[in-house]
């Protein structure tokens, strides 16, 4: 029972295909999503459903018949979701014609002993391309909360200039807000895992926030530094509540809240940008003392007091 | 002449300064690049073999004492402490056999200052020396460093007159400014070391810092002889233990007429070595045991090197003007 529990709690949303998948594929754009490749028409997003804790680790999994599956548009219009099966997988497949954040939730409930757990996988999918033109000032896109259809959300607090162009980097201070049907929730238990498996746990306070630095993890040598390397990172959101009732004719006397947020990330600038600084800082060192030698030397000139010339002057 | 008598006949006038151009030459291969033909030489090393260099074969024990003194004081009597202080005693085991000649024939940053200071040569530009005066104040500053280098790493682990422990962003605080960390990667093509750390306000300082020395060490290097080796905390550590190094130099100062020939042809200007006629051992805290002074010594015997008492190269006068000629051929040939 317990592995079933497990299996249920960690569902998350994917941007990565499975290694062998069978589906056409191409990972691109500003943000880095996959889309169906082939198809005619506006381009399809694609997000695959896995379960587990790792990032890298996850399996893929198939979608549950009786899940809910809901997708808004960035009007918080619910629009239409497609399930492909890829692989033994499961894969949400949907259009992204509107600019701004797309909201793709999978939502399943079900009864155990006497809990009902209540898994809830989430991911903001951003849709924007700079080719279809805009202001030269972007403006700041703030989140949204669905309380009406997720029981438990969990949503990023918006960083500085996070914007169309916005991408989350390592270093970052990420905010995190545990919405109960809409409100903010207090001691919700958050655990952020990196790609490559780097977890804290921080529990929310009473404006249901809680907060983590995303550390950095990935290292590489300098020549092979990719600037655009996307990792993913995972948030496990849980919170048990004594809400009873009766769901498919079964009895529960709590509610388990298991909701998931994955979202993509990319090194920090100061990775390579304090590799351009040292340079700079090393050469302005040398040139600038350089000067210095140069000019105390040139003025300096040891031989003056002996020169006959320049002592028949005085 | 026996065999014995031979030798030391042909040591006497044979050219060193040659011959620790090709010493130095094959001990910067191996510090640089011995890692990667699988020789390994332990972390106590009294030279800078730098770990941040992939090739390097061991470690300079500047980083190994670093990081062995982040101990409590409890801990210094434990255990712990035991494991440092047999480290440190394999570092003066290491350092008895060639005594100071560790930075004048082994050390790679040496090595580079010297391959820089020939490149001025060849270029004909003059070099500088410090006046005695700077001289004197200047040569504090190693010590200034050894002891920051000792008490930064038990101050992260210890509170000093009720002060909080130090930030533990100043670990292997002299690895971070150390121009070996930025330089000797270079070796093996690795640029990563210059970098500014932003990660905050200490490892801002102390990265800036580090970029900042690397750049005074190569403008340095190429107006004064042997630049970083006047403020390099290992001189003064090794300083410390010189007398029980099993290579030595010593000076007759009944034959030393203060001609100040020494003194011309030291790297690190050491004026002492020609004044002193009193001290018989004369390596002084800046002397890197190069003895370029034992083969500018035109007085038979007046200066020797010395393992275990046994001379193995003393200044003659026919060495001196054999070596000088040489010299005055090359100096014709180069004009």
């Amino acid at each position: 029972m317990m592995l079933s529990l497990q299996s249920v709690a960690q569902i998350w949303i994917s941007n990565s295909a499975p290694k062998e998948s069978s589906l056409k594929i191409a990972v691109s754009g500003m943000h880095k999503i996959s889309a169906l490749r082939g198809e005619r028409g506006s381009a399809k997003v694609i997000q695959w459903l896995r379960s587990g804790s790792s990032v890298e680790e996850s399996l893929f999994s198939q979608a549950d018949s009786s899940a809910s599956i809901f997708l808004f548009d960035p009007q918080e219009q619910r629009v239409a979701v497609e399930t492909k099966a890829d692989m033994n997988s499961s894969a949400f497949v949907f259009k992204n014609t509107e600019e701004g954040y797309y909201n793709l939730f999978y939502l399943t409930e079900k009864v155990c002993n006497d809990t009902l757990m209540v898994s809830c996988a989430s991911r903001e999918i951003l849709n924007h391309s700079c080719r279809n033109g805009h202001a030269k000032e972007l403006k700041y896109i703030p989140y949204k909360t669905f309380g009406k259809d997720i029981p438990m959300q969990i949503v990023r607090e918006r960083n500085k200039g996070d914007d169309l162009h916005y991408f989350v980097t390592s270093g970052e201070r990420l905010t995190f807000r545990a919405l109960h049907d809409g409100k903010p929730i207090e001691g919700v238990k958050m655990t952020l895992v990196s790609q490559k498996g780097w977890k804290n746990v921080s529990y929310t306070n009473l404006e249901g926030v809680a907060s983590f630095e995303l550390i950095q993890d990935y290292f590489t040598n300098w020549n092979m530094f990719d600037v655009k390397k996307v990792y993913n990172y995972l948030l496990i959101a849980e919170k048990t509540l004594p809400i009873s009732g009766i769901r498919n004719q079964k009895s529960f006397t709590q509610t388990k809240y298991v909701t998931t947020y994955s979202e993509a990330y990319l090194p920090a600038k100061t990775n390579y940008m304090s590799l351009v600084w040292g340079l700079i800082v090393f050469l302005v060192t040398v040139i600038i003392s350089f000067i210095v030698v140069y000019v105390y030397r040139h003025k300096r000139n040891v031989f003056k007091k002996h020169n006959y010339e320049y002592t028949s002057k005085y | 002449m026996n065999i014995l008598q031979n030798i030391k006949y042909k040591a006497d006038n044979a050219n060193v300064s040659r011959l620790r151009f090709w010493i130095q030459l094959l001990t910067f291969i191996l510090i640089a690049y011995g890692g990667y033909l699988f020789i390994h030489i332990g972390s106590q090393v009294p030279t800078f073999a730098c770990p941040y260099n992939q090739g390097s074969p061991g470690t300079c024990y500047l980083i190994a004492m670093q990081h062995g003194l982040h101990l409590k004081w409890s801990e210094l009597v434990s255990y712990r402490g035991l494991a440092f202080f047999t480290g440190f005693l394999s570092f003066i085991g290491f350092f008895i056999v060639f005594n100071k000649a560790w930075c004048g024939f082994i050390c790679p940053l040496g090595t580079l200052q010297d391959w820089i200071t020939k490149l001025r040569y060849r270029i004909g530009i003059r070099f500088s020396r410090y006046d005695s005066l700077s001289f004197q104040k200047l040569k504090k500053v190693k010590y200034v460093l050894l002891i920051l280098l000792i008490a930064i790493p038990l101050g992260m682990s210890n509170s000093f007159f009720g002060l909080p422990p130090i930030n533990h962003d100043m670990q292997a605080p002299f690895c971070q400014v150390c121009p070996g960390r930025t330089i000797m990667p270079l070796a093996s093509a690795d640029t990563s070391q210059f970098f500014i750390d932003f990660t905050n306000k200490t490892t801002l300082v102390m990265s800036t810092l580090g970029m900042l020395i690397t750049g005074l060490f190569f403008v340095g290097a190429f107006a004064k002889k042997r630049f970083f080796c006047f403020f390099c905390p290992m001189s003064a550590l090794q300083f410390m233990f010189s007398r029980i190094g099993i290579l030595r130099l010593t000076k007759n100062g009944s034959k030393c007429t203060k001609c100040g020939n020494c003194y011309r042809v030291c790297d690190v200007g050491i004026l002492g070595i020609a004044e002193d006629i009193t001290s018989k051992n004369i390596v002084k805290d800046d002397c890197m045991m190069c003895f370029k002074c034992v083969e500018a010594c035109p007085e038979d015997d007046c200066l020797d090197v010395k393992v275990f008492n046994a001379k193995i190269f003393s200044s003659t006068q026919e060495g001196f003007f054999k070596r000088y000629n040489q010299q005055d051929k090359l100096v014709k040939k180069n004009e």
